[in-house]
């Protein structure tokens, strides 16, 4: 038997549909810095003096004076779980903890002018699900890490006001394990093999998906102080667009384990079994062999205002909005480059633009130690049709704290810890039609929860 | 001081927030499955059978007829879910619309089988019953009578296996009929090459294949709970009449005649016979000139060989054999019942009770295209009609009410 050449094509487009690998974007966690981490990621109007605000607020940079040099990491555990309405079963994640490095740099001349470079990595995740876990034909794992790299140069205009402003070069990789349901692919030009009593979620074989791209942008900032105790602060990063034009699509046979019956549609022998049928699929010029596959993914362009309060002794309070523009990741291009061309497709996904409140508290001791606390909370991108296994997205709050111990008179560690909080989610583990609600979909109930720890090592001079 | 105290004051602050937010209270009863209304033991109800638990009815499944199974009725009570495998319209194979011209649902255009409906698509069957199966097949991928309907349903999966991926709760179990069903319906209890294949099972063979289904069910669904169903008794079929009453009554013979398009010849010795007479079958094959057009109510009838009087008469002897078979497969299946905890289910009790008060008819009413069998029995003379459905699940229900314990309404 021989797959119809329809059946290929629309088995490649099951294999490769990701909409997926965007989806992972909207999870910014924002962990860049433990400074900016443990005060609640209010740090645009009343910056860290560590140099992180290359990312968090360009204009701020000249604040500091001499050479700062910051250089650490986040160890991320994200864990969550999806119970199904059909099974009442529990399928828990299965991510490994993720280490995501930050890397700035800043010098201040005698001058009004300061120049600095960051490396920092505003969006990526990482998500797994377990074997059995029937959302794995949508992701199994999905990674995405985008790590930018910014070249900054800050002006001091005036005694209280500075601006500055740097291009952004990201670079981005992404990688998409998924399963193949053999229930969507065509027997024959007249049916499918579910229309032929293969259950939906028949796993034949495992795809994965990985390619890299780069984007470019711009991040700008400005930074005031008001008065002695007043300070305020904007910054905008522009949306950078990343295009997987050379992605790589492999595959793997997974065995069904599945035998016809006698008297079969198929007419085939009793006790044929399925996986025999496939087998042909994965060499030679089957249509589960190696192909290129192109794709967009935008990382959306992010704006936060924020303003700092220092009235009290040793003591700043911060409050920032911010705001990411994930409106613009509407829709998610998929252009197959082998035999599934004429396939090509764009998903849906009509995320929303979102916001978030950022608090944070921020108290010093001589020496040059400090406490902080922090709280945040953030809006969901993801529609309530668009929850699914790459990305169970759903509001968070987050709760910080840390501090900085100072090691000598230049060198001091930074630390700050997060947990991540979230209600919970209806969700849906398989794809959807334009036509098809959230109601219709969803099909049980996600749950996130995560834990940050950062430590960076600072030096001042 | 006071400002150490002031910020004092205002970190716990801060952190009395962080505080409210770690209450990491678990909503999942807001948003996630919610258990049956009938109760926690039917959260996932599977149903274990062939044809009628599958919806099979006229000779014929479709989604219409798949919605009328007990098994369905049943689920709505336990307020579970339950996935079936519907089938399109006009069915697979479309079911007998008219009795007397042959036309079936979705006309003579109609394809011998419109295939699954993508939108019954799913990983988790509730109703993995398969028409034509016999107590061995539940345990088995295929054997003699895995038909496309098997493949159709099950996708190269046992019955068990199926009903084992929906993580089962609560089973029930109806299987055995198709081991007597044939034997009955042809009047042919041993196997004859050309004539029929007998009884299927002997009590020996049946309970192990019983035994090996129900040990595989309960092996993987620890502490499931269900009910057994016993194999219904053949004689009572609206399909077979007694020669006796076909002998006395020149209407009946009449109908015959007409119903064959030729003229019917009762023997003299229907005369107060208690044979009985596949009246459709028997129909059929002179139609299809297989058969003299005669009813013959045994064999030996000088000048009508055999196997005239053989096929298609279920004579005394045959119907004690018959009934002293299914006898023994119900007595094991009601141990077996008791034993794993589970309510049994006699449904010979309800049809010898609709067969005595009529309502089963004695004898088909040939003048009806649509109603042949009574409101009952569906227009093939063997599968329950839809109202028999309801009749079924409601004498199920306060069995299993009675076993567990549990409050199911009858259907209205």
């Amino acid at each position: 038997m021989t797959l119809h050449r329809a059946s290929r094509f629309a088995l490649t487009l099951s294999v490769l549909g990701l909409p997926v690998a965007a989806g992972a974007q909207a999870f910014g966690l924002n962990e860049i810095g433990s400074c900016a981490l443990s005060r609640g990621f209010a740090v645009t109007g009343a910056p860290c003096e560590d140099g992180s605000s290359i990312y968090w607020n360009p204009g701020a940079m000249p604040k500091t004076r001499g050479l700062t040099a910051m250089a650490g990491a986040a160890a991320i555990k994200i864990d969550g779980d999806f119970t199904s309405d059909t099974t009442f079963q529990k399928y828990n994640t299965d991510i490994s903890t993720a280490i995501v490095p930050h890397l700035f740099l800043n010098y201040r001349t005698g001058g009004r002018v300061a120049l600095g470079l960051g490396v920092y990595v505003p969006y990526g995740l990482t998500s797994q699900w377990g074997e059995n876990f029937p959302g794995r034909f949508s992701a199994k794992k999905a990674s995405l890490q985008t790590l930018y790299v910014q070249p900054n140069i800050a002006f001091q205009i005036t005694d209280g006001w500075s601006i500055g402003a740097g291009p952004v070069i990201g670079h981005s990789t992404v990688e998409l394990i998924q399963g193949a349901d053999l229930s969507t692919l065509a027997a024959s030009p007249a049916a499918t093999f579910g229309q032929l009593g293969i259950a939906k979620r028949t796993e034949f074989a495992r795809a994965t998906l990985k390619g890299s791209a780069m984007a470019y942008g711009v991040n700008v900032g400005v930074h005031g102080r008001i008065n002695p105790s007043w300070e305020v602060g904007a910054r905008f990063l522009s949306t950078l667009y990343f295009k997987y034009d050379d992605a790589d699509a492999t595959f793997e046979q997974k065995t069904t384990g599945l035998t016809l019956a006698a008297n079969n549609p198929l007419n085939l022998p009793a006790g044929t079994s399925i996986d025999a049928i496939l087998a042909g699929q994965f060499s030679g010029s089957g249509a589960l062999t190696a192909q290129k596959v192109k794709t967009r993914i935008m990382h959306p362009a992010q704006a936060q205002i924020g303003f700092g309060y220092s009235g009290f002794q040793n003591t700043t309070v911060s409050f920032d909005y911010a705001w990411v523009g994930w409106r613009s990741f509407n829709t998610l291009p998929v252009d197959f480059q082998g035999p599934a061309k004429a396939s090509s497709r764009e998903l849906l996904e009509n995320y929303n633009n979102t916001s978030s409140v950022r608090l944070g508290v921020e108290h010093r001791y001589t020496g040059g130690a400090a406490l902080r606390v922090g709280v945040a909370g953030a809006a969901a991108a993801a529609p309530d049709a668009t929850v699914t296994p790459l990305l169970p997205e759903q509001d968070r709050g987050y709760g910080m704290l840390g501090g900085t111990y100072p090691i000598t008179r230049t060198l001091s560690v930074d630390a700050g810890i997060a947990h991540i909080f979230t209600t919970g989610r209806r969700g849906r583990i398989d794809e959807r039609s334009a036509k098809q609600t959230a109601e219709q979909v969803n099909s049980g109930a996600y749950t996130l929860r995560g834990n940050i720890l950062s430590l960076s090592l600072k030096l001042s001079h | 001081m006071m400002y150490r105290m002031t910020n004092l004051v205002r970190v716990a602050a801060v952190g009395a927030l962080v505080a409210f937010a770690a209450c990491d209270v678990d909503k999942r009863d807001l948003f996630g499955p919610t258990t049956p209304v009938g109760g926690d033991i039917f959260r996932s109800y599977v149903a274990i059978g062939n044809s009628i638990t599958a919806g099979f009815q006229s000779n014929g499944i479709n989604d219409s007829t798949q919605r009328q199974s007990y098994a369905l009725l049943l689920a709505r009570q336990m307020g579970t879910r339950f996935a079936y495998p519907s089938l399109s319209l006009p069915g697979c194979p479309p079911p007998i619309a008219n009795t007397q011209t042959g036309a079936l649902v979705g006309g003579a255009s109609a394809p011998p089988c419109a295939l699954r409906t993508n939108a019954s698509s799913t990983d988790i069957l509730n109703n993995v019953a398969v028409p034509g199966a016999r107590v061995l097949d539940p345990a088995s991928r295929t054997t003699a009578a895995s038909n496309p309907l098997t493949t159709f349903i099950l996708g190269g999966k046992t019955q068990v296996e199926k009903a084992l991926d929906a993580k089962p709760t609560f089973a029930s179990v109806w299987i055995g009929n198709n081991d007597v069903l044939v034997a009955g319906l042809s009047g042919i209890l041993v196997p004859t090459p050309g004539l029929g294949q007998g009884i299927i099972s002997t009590q020996a063979q049946f309970q192990v294949s019983y035994d090996s289904l129900i040990s595989q069910l309960t092996g993987g669904a620890p502490g499931l709970k269900g009910v057994l169903i016993g194999v219904a008794q053949v004689a009572n079929l609206p399909s077979l009449s007694a020669g006796g009453l076909i002998a006395a009554s020149t209407a009946i013979q009449a109908g015959l005649t007409a119903a064959a398009g030729v003229p019917v010849t009762v023997l003299p010795n229907c005369t107060g016979s208690t044979a009985l007479i596949n009246v459709p079958s028997l129909i059929g094959a002179i139609r299809a000139k297989t058969h003299p057009a005669l009813v013959s109510c045994g064999l030996g009838f000088p000048g009508v060989p055999a196997p005239v009087g053989d096929i298609f008469v279920l004579d005394p002897v045959e119907q004690t054999t018959l009934s002293t078979v299914i006898s023994g497969y119900n007595a094991y299946i009601k141990g077996k019942a008791d034993a794993i905890g589970f309510a049994f289910y006699d449904p010979n009790v309800l049809f010898a009770a609709k067969r005595a008060s009529g309502e089963i008819p004695p004898f088909p009413n040939l003048a009806s295209a649509t109603a042949t069998f009574g409101t009952l029995i569906s227009l093939d003379g063997v599968h329950p009609s839809g109202a028999a459905h309801i009749l079924i699940a409601n004498e199920i229900i306060p069995l299993i009410n009675a076993k567990y314990g549990t409050t199911l309404r009858p259907i209205q």
